[in-house]
């Protein structure tokens, strides 16, 4: 197991730098002279620029150094944590970028939290009794979630629980409270793939010798499901879980901007839009980094949770 | 040879009406076995694309204490289904439609789910056919040796650990103590199914009931689970209902023999004498296509044809299609309408379901005999 970390964990680090090497280049590929879009960020506009000033920007930020070496530069700085400075608003990348990822985050997991502790036993249920009418009943309603867009359920949770009813904060991230209209709506789309994994995943499960072995050792079926069943069932559900939380950090830009959270996908949202780039390049490392990361977490907790995958890395 | 009578009536009616017992029981001839298991007109449906589809067709069968039972017949007869149907473990679409199981008369059928989750572990066990895969991967196998204990005689998680050492060294497992907190996929097939006999007799059960335990093993491994499978029927004074494709293995452990085809018990006896002397013409042809002796143009006997597709709907006898006497006996007509029942043969524990040999059209020539092991 020790080995598996470690080994995951090199894998990890080169994985780690090859994104720090897109992340920096990507913006290159976009259009034009970094410099112009330096001097256009910082005033907002397409003015007709001086050449000698676009040249002096260009050596402030050492832009006319090759791309190698802008790029050694950036990374020696950013493992420091300093991701230079917002080409809009000159404030530190890493403190823009960090604060933004960190409501982000939040926001994710308390979505996909609250997907989990529903569809988890939903699906269970569904599973336990499949194809009969209480799962049907629990696939087509999850089946209908999936098909309601969140720029519709957004506007129209706002109106039913803030404006009518007043329970909850409109919009903003002010208080823990404000977490719940988004992350109620940001919930439903995971849950219902969720639901949908645990019930295939359980029907597979219940399905396998083991279960009917233990059923014949006298286990009532309970105990069948919360000794043998739950474990071996969880393993699709935990992945999904994770790419979903790694594919939710950098982008929830709907619900951010719909509900104004300062979180990533709206923070990246703008500096798109303002050409900022290095808030670009540290968001888009944060973001796959993070994934990352999540995934490699992901892959140990599967040895952990079934030692049989280690088998594979026990002689190599 | 006698036409009278219609035989769908003899079919049915029990041949010695006054037994208290089943009637095949009451034929038993041998110093009859208490019985542990009766079987009786049992009949399972599965749901399919054409309809509900009989799986088991009405089969009897009886098992008795201490009696080692081999069930045979082709892919597809019901063999795994009547053993499931015993453990009350079908899959969730099987239904059983009619028929009654008993475990020392009582209705195993009729009792609640939570009754019956007693009966398995403690009275009834079972061994499968693919020993690693009926382990939870994801839980060390001396926890799962000790769950009949802890959840069924509520022995502590501690007492069950050590009782599940003790019983893994008793099927000689070497380095009990070590091998108990292994995972399924550190274990050899061989391996896994002596901690599935540990488990399967932890719980002191009256009834084994093996579904082909050796079949996906390695052959000299196969005959090691083997001795120890007897061993520990014998010593216990176990049942068992032995599922088995190897007629080898039934000549040597089993006691009787019950011969399945298409979900309907066809011949049922003493195993020297289904082996040596097969009534049924599906079981000679069984038997025949068993032997590995070469025909005379070289090549292995098979039974030609298949066996009826599942759906379609069954007149007469099941194997009609198949056999030869019906149509060199000049019987075929008769075969093909009406079903025949299962009679006793000359010896009273011995019984056929088939028109030419309850006729006596047949010369059952003991041709095999000493041509098996
Ligand atoms: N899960 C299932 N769903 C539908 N039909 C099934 C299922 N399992 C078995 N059957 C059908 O039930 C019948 C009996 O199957 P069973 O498994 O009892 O045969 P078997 O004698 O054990 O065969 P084998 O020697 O291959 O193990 C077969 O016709 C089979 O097609
Ligand atoms: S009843 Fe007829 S068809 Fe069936 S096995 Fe006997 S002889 Fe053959
Ligand atoms: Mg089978």
């Amino acid at each position: 197991m020790a080995r598996f970390i470690v080994r995951r964990t090199i894998f990890l680090l080169a994985t780690l730098f090859a994104v720090s090497v897109l992340a920096f280049v990507m913006p290159y590929f976009g259009e034009g002279d970094p410099a112009r879009m330096i001097l256009r960020a910082r005033m907002g506009g397409e003015l007709a620029l001086d050449p000698a000033v676009v040249e002096a920007v260009r050596r402030q930020f050492g832009l006319d150094q090759p791309i190698p070496i802008q790029y050694l530069r950036w990374l020696e700085a950013a493992v420091t944590g300093d991701f230079g400075q917002s080409f809009t608003n000159r404030q530190p990348v890493g403190g823009i970028v960090l604060r933004a990822l960190g409501v982000s985050f939040l926001l994710a997991l308390a979505a996909l939290v609250l997907a989990t502790i529903i569809a988890v036993p939903l699906g269970i249920l569904a599973a336990l009794r499949s194809g009969g009418r209480r799962d049907s009943v629990i696939v087509t309603l999850t089946q209908g979630l999936v098909a309601l867009p969140e720029y519709w359920l957004a506007p129209l949770g706002m109106l039913v629980f803030a404006l009518w009813l007043g329970w909850l904060p409109a919009a903003g991230w002010t208080s823990p409270i404000s977490v719940i209209l988004p992350a109620s709506v940001l919930c439903l789309r995971p849950l219902a793939y969720l639901l949908g994994v645990t019930r295939a995943s359980m029907i597979t499960v219940l399905e396998s010798p083991y279960i009917t072995a233990a059923r014949s050792r006298g286990l009532s079926q309970f105990l069948t499901l919360r000794r043998h069943g739950l474990k071996n069932a969880m393993v699709p559900v935990m992945t999904l879980f994770s790419i979903w939380l790694a594919g939710t950090l950098g982008g929830s830009v709907v619900i951010e901007v719909i509900f104004n959270i300062p979180g990533l996908g709206r923070v990246m949202y703008e500096a798109v839009v303002n050409a900022d780039m290095p808030v670009v390049q540290a968001g888009v490392l944060a973001t796959v980094g993070l994934a990352i990361v999540i995934n490699t977490l992901t892959d140990i907790g599967y040895a952990a949770l079934n030692p049989a995958i280690l088998v594979g890395e026990s002689n190599g | 040879m006698s036409l009278s009578g219609s035989p769908a009536d003899r079919a049915s009616v029990p041949p010695v009406a006054t037994s208290a017992t089943s009637p095949i029981a009451a034929l038993d001839a041998a110093p009859a076995r208490e019985p542990l298991i009766e079987i009786r007109n049992l009949r399972v449906q599965l749901p399919t694309r054409d309809g509900l589809v009989s799986a088991i067709d009405g089969i009897d069968l009886t098992i008795g204490r201490g009696e080692i039972v081999a069930l045979v017949g082709e892919s597809g007869s019901g063999k795994s289904m009547t053993a499931l149907s015993i453990a009350r473990l079908l899959p969730p679409a099987a239904k059983v439609v009619s028929g009654t199981i008993l475990l020392d008369g009582v209705d195993l059928l009729k009792l609640t789910d939570r009754e019956m989750d007693r009966v398995r572990g403690s009275r009834i066990a079972m061994l499968f056919q693919q020993p690693k895969a009926t382990l939870d991967p994801t839980s060390r196998v001396g926890e799962q040796v000790g769950e009949t204990l802890r959840f069924q005689r509520h022995v502590g998680r501690r007492q069950a650990w050590a009782r599940s050492v003790e019983l893994l060294a008793d099927v000689g497992i070497p380095e009990a103590d070590r091998r108990a907190r292994a995972y399924a996929h550190q274990l050899s097939g061989g391996m896994a199914q002596r901690v599935m006999t540990a488990a399967a007799i932890s719980g002191e059960p009256e009834l084994l009931i093996a579904d082909e335990p050796t079949t996906a093993l390695d052959v000299t491994v196969q005959a090691q689970i083997l001795r120890l499978l007897t061993t520990k029927v014998r010593d216990h004074g176990l049942s068992m209902l032995l599922i088995t494709h190897d007629l080898g293995i039934v000549s040597t452990i089993a006691d009787r023999v019950v011969v399945l085809y298409a979900g309907k018990v066809v011949e049922d006896g003493p195993t020297a004498r289904i082996i040596n002397e097969p009534n049924h013409p599906y079981t000679e042809a069984l038997m025949r296509s068993s032997l590995l002796i070469p025909l005379a143009d070289g090549r292995l006997y098979a039974i030609p044809g298949g066996t009826p597709p599942p759906g379609e709907e069954l007149v007469g006898c099941r194997f009609r299609a198949r056999c030869h006497y019906a149509d060199e006996l000049g019987i075929a007509d008769r075969c093909a309408a009406v079903e025949p029942g299962l009679h006793a043969c000359e010896s009273d524990a011995h019984h056929c379901r088939c028109w030419a040999v309850e006729d006596g059209l047949i010369q059952v020539q003991p041709a095999s005999a000493g041509s098996l092991p």
